[in-house]
C-alpha cells in the first residue's frame, strides 16, 4: 500500500481508452490511493462518457470546475489520460477565456507538490497555455509530435519521461509503465523533491 | 486506381480520409460533389495493403440514443501513388482522421514530419491553382509541418485554435462568435466545423474557387 491516504485525479470525457482508465481506476486503489474522476458537468449533475475503442459508458459526477485550494492541494497527482479527452476537454464556447480544464491544470502546475501526468494526446490539454511546458522534457503519442514542439516542448524518445513534477508517457498501451512511475514518484517524496525545479508560475 | 480510369482527367477531387471520420461531411461530399460534376476519390496511405477500410466517427443513434458507427469506406488509392495533375484539388476531411495521417515511427528532430500524408501536402501545397481545403480538425495535419501554415490565414473548430496558433496560423475570427464559418487564403480554403450548414458553404466555395482557378 505505497499510495495510502494519497488521492488521484484522473480527467475524463469521452473517446477515453477504456482499458487505461480501468486500469487507473484498480491500479492505484491497489495501492491504496482514492481515484476520482473529474470532469466539466455543464451544469449536469452527472455526465456518462463514451469510451473510444468499444464505446463503454463512464458516469462521471466530480467536476472539476470552482474547486477550492485547499480542495487542489488535497490531490497529489492529476492525470490527463490519451484517446481524445483532452481534445474535447479544451472546447469552450467563451474564447476569452481558457478552457475550464486548462485552468484547471494550470492551477495545479502552480503547485509543485501536485505530480502532473499527461498520456498519448492528453498534452493537447495544455495547447491553450504553452507556457506550461516549453523548455520542458516530454513524451507524447508520435502523432502529437508536431503539436508539442510547437508548444516548446522538448520532446524525449522514451516510453516514460519525469522532468520534476511532470510525467509524461508515450500511448495509452504504456498506461502500465505511466502508472507504475507515478507510483513509484509518489511513494518516494525523495524522488519527487530532489529532481523539482523551485516553483512554477501558473501565469506568464 | 483502375475504378477511375473512365473519369474525365481534371475534374476530380480528392479527399483524404483515416479512422474516425466525420460522417455527415462525407455524405454531403458524396451527393454535392458528383451532382456538380465532380468525382470524389478517397485517399489514404494504406500501409503496403491493396485497399482498407476505415470507419466513421461514433455518433449517438436518436432513435436508439446509443453510439453507433454508421459508415464504414473502403479506400484503394495509396497517397504516395497520387499524381497532383489528375486532381482539381484535395479536401482533408474532419474529425480526428488527420491525426492519425500524420503518424511517423520515429520523428526526428528538426526534420520536417516524413509521413506520407504530409509529404504529399509539402508537394500538393507548392503546386499553384491545386486547391487544399480543411475543415474542423483537418488542419492536424497542416500542424505537423509548421512551414504549411505560417502566416496563414485559416479558420478551424474551437477546440483546434491553439494548436493552430501554436502552429504559427492565423486564425480568423468573426468578433465573438469565434472563428469564421470560412476563410479563403489564395489556394487554402478552411472551414469551422460542420454545422450550421458550413460544410454545405464550404463544397460550394471549393467549387467556386477551382472554376476561378
Amino acid at each position: 500500500m505505497k499510495l495510502k491516504g494519497k488521492k488521484i485525479a484522473v480527467l475524463l470525457e469521452s473517446d477515453f481508452c477504456e482499458h487505461e482508465i480501468w486500469y487507473y481506476k484498480f491500479r492505484f486503489a491497489e495501492e491504496g490511493a482514492e481515484v476520482v474522476f473529474l470532469t466539466r458537468l455543464w451544469g449536469h449533475p452527472s455526465l456518462t462518457f463514451i469510451g473510444h475503442d468499444h464505446q463503454v459508458p463512464f458516469l462521471c459526477d466530480q467536476s472539476f470546475e470552482n474547486m477550492e485550494d485547499d480542495q487542489l492541494a488535497e490531490y497529489s497527482a492529476i492525470i490527463v489520460p490519451s484517446g481524445f479527452v483532452a481534445d474535447r476537454l479544451r472546447y469552450t464556447q467563451d474564447l476569452s477565456k481558457l478552457p475550464p480544464a486548462t485552468s484547471f491544470i494550470e492551477r495545479a502546475f502552480a503547485n509543485p507538490s501536485i505530480l502532473k501526468g499527461f498520456i498519448c494526446h492528453g498534452l493537447w490539454l495544455l495547447a491553450p497555455s504553452p507556457d506550461l511546458v516549453r523548455g520542458r522534457k516530454v513524451v507524447s503519442h508520435n502523432n502529437l509530435y508536431g503539436d508539442v514542439i510547437n508548444m516548446g516542448a522538448q520532446f524525449v524518445d522514451e516510453d516514460v519521461v519525469v522532468d520534476s513534477d511532470l510525467v509524461t508517457a508515450r500511448t495509452g498501451d504504456h498506461c502500465h509503465l505511466f502508472a507504475r512511475k507515478i507510483i513509484e514518484l509518489l511513494s518516494d517524496t525523495k524522488v519527487l523533491q530532489s529532481t523539482r525545479i523551485p516553483t512554477m508560475s501558473a501565469t506568464p | 486506381m483502375t475504378e477511375n480510369v473512365s473519369a474525365p482527367p481534371r475534374s476530380k477531387i480528392g479527399v483524404l480520409i483515416e479512422n474516425h471520420f466525420d460522417p455527415t461531411e462525407y455524405k454531403l461530399f458524396n451527393k454535392m460533389f458528383p451532382a456538380r460534376g465532380y468525382q470524389v476519390d478517397y485517399i489514404s496511405h494504406l500501409w503496403g495493403n491493396v485497399d482498407s477500410e476505415y470507419s466513421s466517427n461514433p455518433e449517438r443513434d436518436p432513435a436508439t440514443n446509443k453510439d453507433r458507427i454508421e459508415l464504414y469506406v473502403i479506400v484503394k488509392t495509396e497517397i504516395n501513388d497520387v499524381v497532383l495533375s489528375d486532381y482539381k484539388g484535395f479536401i482533408l476531411i474532419g474529425a480526428y482522421a488527420m491525426d492519425r495521417l500524420r503518424y511517423e515511427a520515429k520523428p526526428i528532430k528538426g526534420q520536417p514530419n516524413q509521413s506520407p500524408a504530409v509529404k504529399f501536402l509539402r508537394k500538393a501545397m507548392q503546386t499553384p491553382g491545386l486547391k487544399i481545403g480543411t475543415i474542423c480538425h483537418s488542419l492536424w495535419l497542416l500542424c505537423a509541418d509548421p512551414q504549411l501554415l505560417k502566416g496563414r490565414k485559416v479558420t478551424c473548430a474551437n477546440n483546434l485554435i491553439y494548436d493552430v496558433q501554436n502552429a504559427g496560423g492565423d486564425v480568423q475570427f468573426d468578433g465573438d462568435n469565434g472563428p469564421r464559418r470560412l476563410v479563403v487564403d489564395q489556394d487554402l480554403i478552411t472551414a469551422k466545423h460542420p454545422a450550421d450548414g458550413i460544410t454545405e458553404e464550404f463544397i460550394e466555395c471549393f467549387i467556386r474557387e477551382i472554376e476561378r482557378g
